[in-house]
């Protein structure tokens, strides 16, 4: 039996250690292509990207994008190379023969992308408005589309500016509970808790340790938030809410402050300026008379 | 008849049947070989391949070479390794612990491997690490499953697999955790990768998970005669001269390799390794020399096909490979269920 | 060759179950061990086939300790028939006596043709060549035993236990299987032990008997001195009367009336 034990060892250090040791010492060791200089052939895999492409007049150098409902019109007459949501080919991807390809954060697919020596800018997830400016002003970087990067992120920030300044002295910051798919909501480290922070507001999940908590209903309703923000995306209908039972004493659901939020006010495009304005005047009608 | 005849005869027999299981897999990769979403003629598709044994000027454009070389013939090889490491370990798995339930998942070894696998990803730490950290952990899930089970020196076979069920549902939970506590940045990758799909492959991947799989698989062949003993039961097996205690060991922790090396890389793929073994046991019969090669190569067909309705279905997205392995798996499997009642002998 | 039980002691947790048995067998002989349910008849048998590791005491097979050897070594010399045997899977009778050669095989061996042979003789001894390329599922009870005896017997033992071995059969079968048994031990010089119910096959086909009785032995020796009414009442609690058969020449039991209270409590 002793024999046998040996041999089993044998076997999975067989089984490993070959692997190891060839990634670790592979003579050809492949740098990662690099990005090009002005890339002609962009397929998108992030939506975020495709917009702030679009937005950078860049447009007219992507061949491919991902199917979405949220993607500026133009995108429709790229290939469309499926959902997110599903599984997307990484042949058709291939295929297309771009010079750079925005992804997100599947690895192992962006690895067989990188292999055959094309470049993959990985759209980091933006859990600030600050991020955000970064993001297009990286993005602006490499399609040599500088200036227009400058302008859209000056306008961004000089719109920021507005809202924080007009909203820093004020005394009533209302709490705000911000309802996500499945009874998530939003803590630190997502851009939603950002937008309702600067927007002047108090998110009630800002003490969690996850970017997207599951609260207790109990606490939400002792907490009584002044206002709910439903996510359309995903996210329960102002009816339901209403209907919640326990809800109805909630200060939100007397005063029938429950309003929902489209997808592009949460999302990392240059548009999530518009959900922090759009915040802002709910939270601050006072102050935001049009 | 004599035995020596009756041997001879069936062992022909058996080649037979390996040589017609091997080139319905040759004809799998095949076919699976010249199709996708992105239109490439057969007979291109050989010229492409052959150009990389000898020179021929390329008359084609580079996309469709790194279709093929570097998106296509990996994934397929992988669909292949995957599917047949799941049939041998699910096969392994039943023969062990003589039930039909029994599969990678029951047992709580493809969940621990999962979950070794997720909390690598969350850490962050290398991909290289995650086989290896996918292995531990799902070799200690099978050993914690198996010293729950054990009384008094002696495993009962359910006890065995309530054990696994209630192990497997506790790391699926951690899984689960890994999720919701994961950075955004991590938990896009968690989720793909749990889907449980080849959409992932690449040439990395093949060959990470070749070494384990086909040596494991090799390794839980050569206990085939112990594994028809311990069909008797435990105790006949002693009594031919089986080390029960050790085999059991060794058998498990061979399939926690071999599933935990496929699980690593493509994630949670469900129901070949329970339903493979079963149809092959209906054709073939419960002899481990023969049925354990037959659903390596039957559990690689089965999941290259299923692959390939994966990606040609719906293109150019992609249905998860899990749905189409459940759709095509278990009809058949109830259909042969009523052709031929019994199952495993139950 | 020579079996010899040494002082073997066993208890489950804390119930003891067998207390210092000690016989020996030799050569060529039957014997029988009965006694009522739960005296420890099972047990023993799987003490001898070091199945369970006794705590006290020695099981030796000329001279040589049962359980210094590997399983391997102890089944090419002991080969057992259990109580029962329930098997459900498609294997063919020749597979399952081929089985039986296990022992023999190392990993990475092939089945040669002496393994081939052994199971032709197997089949053979036990008279069941008609049925060997059918499925073991497709036969009957009986048969099923006598397949689980050659499967034993392609083990090449020098022991064979058996346990209970004629409870499933009818009475043709079970005269069959004894006296197959019979020629067993006489022709291939095997040690035959059998654990029984049935006290008449035992005193019939039995060179010696042992009754045990919580865990020892009550009684030993040849069936006329240890099948009388005493000792039967002793151990059972029942009167019985006994006869000889002038056909068999071995002697009968007949149960006669079953006494109320607990059986005698001295040995």
């Amino acid at each position: 039996m002793k024999k046998v034990w040996i041999g089993i060892i044998i076997l999975i250090i067989c089984s490993f250690v070959p692997v190891y040791v060839l990634r670790r010492y592979s003579v050809v060791k492949q740098q990662p292509p690099s990005i090009p200089h002005l890339p002609q052939r962009i397929v998108s895999l992030s939506l975020v990207a495709t917009e702030i492409l679009f937005d950078l007049e860049a447009g007219d150098r992507i061949v491919g994008v991902i199917e979405s409902p949220n993607n500026p019109p133009q995108a429709k007459e790229k290939v469309q190379m499926g959902k997110t949501f599903g599984h997307l080919n990484i042949e058709m991807v291939v295929g297309l023969e771009p010079d750079l390809v925005f992804s997100c954060h599947e690895i192992d697919a962006n690895k067989t992308i990188e292999k055959r020596g094309i470049p993959v800018f990985i759209v980091d997830t933006c859990n600030s408005l600050d991020r955000v400016i970064v993001l297009v002003r990286n993005i602006g970087k490499i399609v040599g589309k500088e200036s227009e990067a400058e302008v859209i992120a000056l306008r961004m920030q000089e719109r920021i500016d507005n809202i924080v300044t007009r909203v820093r002295d004020v005394a009533n910051q209302p709490l705000v509970y911000f309802a996500g798919l499945n009874g998530t909501t939003r803590g630190p480290g997502s851009l939603t808790h950002n937008l309702i922070t600067l927007a002047g507001g108090i998110n009630l999940a800002k003490d969690e340790p996850v970017p997207f908590p599951l609260l207790s209903t109990e606490y939400i309703i002792e907490k009584n938030p002044d206002i709910i923000i439903v996510d359309e995306r995903g996210g329960p209908s102002i009816e339901e809410i209403k209907r919640r039972d326990g809800w109805q004493n909630i200060k939100a659901v007397k005063n029938n402050r429950i309003y929902k939020s489209p997808k592009y006010f949460t999302n990392y495009t240059p548009r999530c300026i518009e959900g922090l304005e759009q915040f802002a005047r709910w939270f601050h009608p006072q102050i935001f008379k049009e | 008849m004599k035995a020596k005849e009756f041997f001879s005869k069936r062992k022909f027999k058996w080649s037979f049947i390996l040589s017609g299981l091997a080139g319905g897999l040759f004809l799998t990769f095949v076919l699976a070989l010249t199709v996708g979403s992105v239109n490439i003629h057969p007979f291109l598709v050989t010229k492409i391949l052959f150009s990389k044994i000898i020179g021929i000027p390329r008359t084609w454009p580079a996309s469709f070479e790194a279709v093929i070389i570097g998106v296509r013939i990996p994934r397929i090889l992988l669909g292949a390794l995957v599917g047949a490491a799941l049939g041998v370990s699910g096969t392994a798995m039943q023969g062990l612990f003589r039930n039909p339930m029994a599969s990678p998942y029951v047992t709580g070894v493809a969940s621990g491997a999962a979950f070794g696998a997720s909390l690598m990803i969350v850490l962050g730490i290398g991909s290289f690490w995650i086989s290896p950290a996918a292995f531990l952990i799902s070799v200690s899930t099978a050993f914690l499953v198996y010293s729950i089970a054990r009384a008094r020196n002696k495993v009962p076979v359910e006890t065995l697999l309530l054990a696994g069920i209630a192990i497997s549902l506790f790391f699926s939970a951690l899984v689960s955790f890994t999720q919701y506590i994961a950075p955004e940045k991590q938990l896009r990758q968690i989720i793909f990768w749990l889907m449980g799909g080849l959409w992932g492959s690449n040439w990395d991947k093949v060959i990470t998970c070749l070494p384990p799989i086909l040596l494991g698989s090799v390794g839980i062949s050569l206990f085939s005669r112990d594994l028809n003993a311990m069909l008797s039961g435990e105790e006949a097996a002693r009594n031919v001269g089986v080390e029960v205690k050790n085999i059991r060991k060794i058998v498990l922790i061979l399939a926690s390799l071999v599933t935990s090396s496929a699980v690593a890389v493509t994630g949670i793929i469900g129901f070949v390794g329970l339903i493979i073994p079963h149809i092959m046991r209906i054709f073939v019969g419960p002899d481990h020399r023969i049925l354990l090669p037959c659903s390596f190569l039957a559990g690689a067909i089965f999941l290259v096909w299923a692959d390939i309705l994966a990606r040609t279905l719906i293109a150019p997205t992609e249905l998860p490979v899990g749905i189409i392995t459940a759709i095509l798996g278990v009809p058949f499997f109830l259909f042969l269920l009523r052709r031929r009642k019994k199952l495993m002998g139950f | 060759m020579r079996l010899k039980v040494d002082k073997v002691s066993f208890s489950y947790d804390s119930l003891a179950a067998l207390k210092e048995v000690c016989f020996e067998v030799k050569t060529g002989e039957i014997l029988g061990i009965i006694g009522p349910n739960g005296s420890g008849k099972t047990t023993l048998l799987k003490c001898i086939n070091n199945i369970l590791k006794p705590k006290r005491g020695v099981v030796f097979l000329d001279e040589l300790n049962i359980s210094s050897l590997r399983r391997k070594e102890i089944a090419k010399k002991v080969g057992v028939v259990p109580q029962n045997s329930v098997n459900r899977f498609d294997f063919t009778v020749f597979d399952a006596v081929l089985m039986g050669r296990f022992p023999y095989l190392g990993r990475f061996d092939r089945e040669t043709k002496q393994d081939f042979d052994i199971v032709d003789r197997a089949l053979e001894l036990t008279g069941i060549q008609n049925l060997s390329s059918r499925l073991i599922t497709e036969i009957s009870g009986g048969e099923y035993q006598k397949v689980i005896i050659a499967r034993a017997l392609a083990q090449e033992p020098q022991v064979l236990l058996l346990d209970e071995p004629t409870l499933h059969l009818d009475i043709s079968h079970q005269i069959e299987f004894l006296e197959l048994l019979k020629l067993l031990a006489r022709n291939e010089g095997l040690i035959v032990i059998i654990v029984s119910h049935d006290l008449n096959l035992a005193a019939r086909y039995s060179d010696r008997v042992l009754i045990l009785k919580e865990g020892e032995i009550y009684q030993a020796g040849v069936p006329e001195e240890v099948f009388i009414p005493k000792h039967i009442k002793d151990v059972y609690g029942i009167e019985v009367e006994i006869i000889r058969s002038s056909a068999t020449n071995s002697i009968n039991i007949i149960p006669l009336q079953f006494l109320r209270q607990n059986p005698g409590t001295q040995k």
